[in-house]
C-alpha cells in the first residue's frame, strides 16, 4: 500500500512535528510550491498534506491545481492553515479536507486515515 | 362879507335838509348829530326826531362801533376819511337788500386848525356797483346762498381747527410714545427742540436735562463722530441721508464710559411754513441687538466653517421639495468634481460604488422615513480620475414636516481611516498567524510527549522538549513585540540611560545569528566611541535591523556594523548586500503593522520590529533611516546624541 504522504509547509519546526506524528508513514516534506512541483512530478503521493501561506505561492492554488489534473485529481488533499479565515477557503476551495492550525494530532492523523 | 348874507344859519340848514344828498353834520367829541338831511335819514331809516342827539342815542345798537370809531378818528386828528363803496344791508318793502355806498368824512375846523364838527356825506353808487358785480357776479339770490355756504364752511373751519388742536396733542403724545428715537435739532447750533421718550431712553437722559440745549453741549463726545457734519450739511443743503448699521457712541452720564450702539439712521431738512430750512429731523433705530445677534451668527459660522475647513468635512443640503442639492466646495473634492461648479444630487450619487449605492439610497429613504440618524461609509469612483475613495456621510432632517423639511449633513474623506484599518485587520491577520504558527508546533509537541510518556527514554522525546522550547521562545518574543508596540503607543516605553561603549554592544549582540553560523558579522568603524542611552533598548534596535537584514538578505553571507562619530552624535548603520528596497515601500517602513510582503512566511514576523525600532530612537531625539538601492543592497542607520537631549526618564 502507497503509504507517501506530501508535506508542504514553510516552517520547519511544524514540518518536524508532524513528520514525527505520522511516523507510522512515509513522508516527504517540501519548504516551497517549486520544491514540492518538481517532487510531485517524481512520484505519485497517497495524500497531499499544503500549507495556505508559503513563501513562492499559495497552498489553495497547488490543491486546485492537483484537482484540475485528470491524472491526478483523485489524491486526496488536506489543506491546513492557521488562517482564520477557514470557513471561506471551505466554501470555495477544492480539497477534501481542511484542518485549523494549531491542531490536534490525533484529529490530524484519524483525517488522513479517512482519506487514505 | 357876513353883511351880505340875507339867510340865516336856520334856512341854509333847511335847505341843506332838502338837499337830495344825504349829508349830517357832527359836532363835539360826543357827536351830537347837529343836522342829518332827508336823504341821510331816509338811508339811515331814521326820522327827524334823531337830530340833536349824540350817535349812541341815534344808534344805541352796538353795530355800528365802526362808524363811530370812524368819526373819532376824524375829530381827534382833523383828518379827512373816505370810504367807497361800503355795502350796507337794509330791508326796503320787506325785502333785504345790499346797498353801496362812498362816504366823506370832512372835518370842519377853526382858522386855528381846531374841529369844531363834521361833515359827513353819502353818496349812493349802488347802481354804479352792482352793474359792475353782475357783470362777473351771480345775482343776489346766488350771493345769500353763497352766504349760508360760507357760513357752514366758517363752522366747519372752526371744527376742523379744533381737529387740528386735539391733533396736535395727539400728534405729540404719539411722537411721545413711539418707539423709534426721534429728535429734532434746530438751527445752526443744533439746539434740541423735540424728543421722546425712546431717544431719552437711547441717551440715557431727562428731557429737561437735554431740551433747548445744543446738541454737542449734551453730548460733547458726539464732536468726533460724524454725526455733527452731518447734521450741518442736511441742515444747509437740504438734501436728506440715511445709513444704517453705523456706531454712535455716547458717555455714560454716571460713570464717564462708552455707550456703544449700531444705528439706522435717518435725517431730514426741518421746514417752516416758508420752505425756509429751520433745522432737522433725526429718527434712529437701534438696532444694536440685531447687529450683534448677527455678528454673532456670523462668528459661529465663521468658526464652523473654519472647523469644516480644518477637518476637511464637506456639506451638503439637500431641499426636499425639490430634491435639488447645495453642496460645498470641499464635498465637490472629494467627489472628484469642479470645486467652483454646483452639482445636482444625480451626479453625486452615480459617484457611488454600485456594490453600495443601494445602501446609501435605503439609508436615505430610512432617515426620511423615520427621522433617523443618517450615518453610512460608502466607496464612490472620483469623478475627475476615477480613484476610489472611502466617505463616510452623516445627516440629519430637521425643521417642520412637509415642505419646510430640510436634509443636510457632512461628508469626510476617510480613505486614509479605511486603509488604516485595513492594515490593522491585516495585522491582526498576521498577528493571528504567527502566533498560531508556533503554537502548532508546541501543541504538536507537547501531544507527542504526552504519547510517550511511557517511555521517556524514546529517541523522539529530547527532541520534542527541545522543539516546545523553542516555540515557547518563539511566542515570548512575539508578545514582547506586541507588549512594545502598545506601550510605545501609550508612551510608556521607558528608558534607563546609562554609559556604554558602542562597539562592546555590537559584538555581543546577536549572537543567534552568530550562532546559526549563516551569516557574519562584521564590525567596521569607531571602536571606542561611548554613548549615553537606554543599551538594552539600542541592543533591541540593533538585533533588529541585523535580523532583518538576515532574513531580506537571506543568500548574503556578510552583514556589517559600522559605527561614526559626527560630531555630537554617534550614527551606527547595519548593512547588507541583498536585493535593496523598492524606492515606494521605503517610507512606509518604519510605519506600525506595514510589512514589505503579505503574501508568503518567507518574511515572517508581525511587521513591528522596524516601528518599534524608529520608536526606540525618537524617544532617544535620534534619528532612523534606510539607504537602499535595489539590486545592491540595503543600509538601516540610526544617529543617537551622545548625551540625551531631554532626560524622560528619571
Amino acid at each position: 500500500m502507497n503509504n507517501l504522504i506530501y508535506v508542504l509547509e514553510d516552517n520547519a519546526d511544524i514540518l518536524e512535528i508532524i513528520t514525527m506524528i505520522l511516523e507510522d508513514f512515509r513522508i516527504e516534506g517540501f519548504g516551497t510550491v517549486s520544491e514540492f512541483s518538481a517532487g510531485f512530478s517524481r512520484h505519485s503521493p497517497a495524500l497531499c498534506l499544503l500549507d495556505v501561506m508559503l513563501p513562492d505561492g499559495n497552498g489553495l492554488e497547488v490543491c486546485q491545481q492537483i484537482k484540475e489534473n485528470p491524472s491526478t485529481a483523485h489524491i486526496p488533499v488536506i489543506v491546513m492553515t492557521a488562517n482564520s479565515s477557514i470557513d471561506k477557503m471551505k466554501e470555495k476551495g477544492t480539497a477534501d479536507d481542511y484542518l485549523a492550525k494549531p491542531f490536534d494530532i490525533d484529529d490530524l492523523t484519524q483525517r488522513i486515515t479517512n482519506l487514505i | 362879507m357876513d353883511q351880505n348874507r340875507k339867510l340865516s344859519n336856520d334856512h341854509l340848514l333847511v335847505i341843506l335838509r332838502k338837499v337830495d344828498s344825504a349829508i349830517a353834520i357832527y359836532s363835539g367829541s360826543e357827536m351830537c348829530l347837529e343836522f342829518a338831511s332827508q336823504a341821510m335819514l331816509n338811508a339811515w331809516s331814521k326820522g327827524s326826531e334823531v337830530i340833536g342827539k349824540t350817535l349812541s342815542g341815534v344808534w344805541p345798537e352796538t353795530s355800528q362801533k365802526h362808524f363811530h370809531d370812524i368819526l373819532q378818528n376824524v375829530w381827534n386828528t382833523g383828518l379827512d376819511y373816505t370810504e367807497e363803496a361800503s355795502p350796507t344791508q337794509q330791508v326796503v318793502n320787506g325785502k333785504l337788500q345790499i346797498f353801496y355806498r362812498d362816504h366823506v368824512y370832512q372835518a370842519l375846523k377853526h382858522d386855528d386848525g381846531k374841529v369844531y364838527a363834521i361833515l359827513h356825506t353819502v353818496t349812493d353808487v349802488t347802481d354804479k356797483i352792482t352793474i359792475q358785480i353782475d357783470a362777473k357776479h351771480p345775482s343776489n339770490e346766488e350771493l345769500v346762498t353763497i352766504n349760508n355756504e360760507l357760513t357752514l364752511a366758517k363752522d366747519r373751519l372752526k371744527e376742523i381747527n379744533l381737529d387740528l388742536q386735539l391733533s396736535d396733542i395727539q400728534l405729540h403724545k404719539v411722537l411721545s410714545e413711539l418707539p423709534i428715537p426721534v429728535v429734532t435739532l434746530m438751527g445752526e447750533d443744533q439746539v434740541i427742540s423735540v424728543t421722546n421718550q425712546a431717544i431719552l431712553k437711547l441717551w440715557n437722559r431727562t428731557r429737561d436735562e437735554v431740551l433747548g440745549k445744543p446738541m454737542l453741549e449734551v453730548f460733547p463726545e458726539l464732536k468726533n463722530q460724524p454725526y455733527p457734519s452731518l447734521w450741518k450739511k442736511v441742515y444747509e443743503t437740504g438734501v436728506p441721508v440715511s445709513f444704517t448699521e453705523k456706531t454712535v457712541v455716547y458717555k455714560d452720564k454716571v460713570s464717564g464710559g462708552d455707550r456703544s450702539f449700531y444705528i439706522d439712521y435717518f435725517c431730514e431738512p426741518l421746514v417752516d411754513r416758508n420752505a425756509n430750512r429751520i433745522g432737522i429731523i433725526s429718527t434712529v433705530f437701534d438696532v444694536t441687538e440685531k447687529v450683534q445677534s448677527r455678528k454673532q451668527i456670523e462668528e459661529a459660522e465663521a468658526r464652523l466653517s473654519l472647523a469644516l475647513d480644518s477637518a476637511k468635512l464637506g456639506t451638503w443640503h439637500i431641499d426636499l421639495k425639490s430634491n435639488e442639492l447645495t453642496s460645498s466646495s470641499r464635498l465637490r473634492e472629494i467627489f472628484g468634481f469642479d470645486m467652483q461648479k454646483e452639482i445636482t444630487l444625480g451626479q453625486a450619487t452615480d459617484q457611488i460604488l454600485d456594490s453600495h449605492r443601494t445602501d446609501v439610497i435605503e439609508s436615505i429613504e430610512h432617515a426620511l422615513a423615520t427621522g433617523a440618524f443618517y450615518d453610512i461609509e460608502y466607496p464612490i469612483k472620483r469623478y475627475s480620475d476615477d480613484v476610489i475613495r472611502w466617505v463616510h456621510a452623516t445627516g440629519m432632517i430637521y425643521g417642520a414636516t412637509g415642505d419646510k423639511m430640510n436634509f443636510s449633513g457632512i461628508v469626510q474623506d476617510i480613505t486614509q481611516r479605511k486603509f488604516e484599518e485595513q492594515r490593522k485587520d491585516d495585522f491582526l491577520s498576521i498577528a493571528s498567524h504567527e502566533l498560531k504558527t508556533p503554537v502548532t508546533a508546541l501543541k504538536g509537541s507537547l501531544q507527542l510527549l504526552n504519547r510517550k510518556k511511557n517511555d521517556l527514554t524514546h529517541p523522539m522525546v529530547p527532541r520534542l522538549i527541545d522543539q516546545a522550547y523553542v516555540s515557547v521562545e518563539k511566542i515570548t518574543d512575539l508578545i514582547d513585540d506586541l507588549l512594545n508596540t502598545a506601550r510605545s503607543n501609550a508612551g510608556q516605553l521607558h528608558l534607563n540611560y546609562s554609559e556604554f561603549t558602542i562597539s562592546t554592544m555590537l559584538e555581543q549582540c546577536c549572537q543567534h545569528i552568530r550562532m546559526g553560523g549563516k551569516h557574519e558579522l562584521i564590525f567596521q568603524g569607531d571602536k571606542s566611541l561611548k554613548i549615553e542611552a537606554d543599551e538594552a533598548r539600542i541592543d533591541q534596535v540593533v538585533v533588529n535591523l541585523v535580523n532583518n537584514a538576515a532574513k531580506y538578505a537571506p543568500d548574503q553571507q556578510n552583514i556589517y556594523l559600522n559605527v561614526e562619530n559626527l560630531g555630537d552624535r554617534a550614527k551606527v548603520s547595519v548593512r547588507d548586500t541583498g536585493p535593496g528596497i523598492q524606492r515606494d515601500k521605503i517610507k512606509h517602513l518604519f510605519e506600525r503593522y506595514y510589512r514589505t510582503d503579505y503574501r508568503g512566511t518567507q518574511y515572517s514576523g508581525l511587521g513591528l520590529g522596524l516601528y518599534i525600532s524608529a520608536e526606540i530612537i525618537k524617544r532617544h531625539n535620534g534619528e532612523i533611516g534606510v539607504d537602499s538601492t535595489p539590486g545592491e543592497g540595503s543600509t538601516f542607520w540610526f544617529t543617537l546624541p551622545y548625551k540625551p537631549l531631554i532626560r524622560t526618564e528619571k
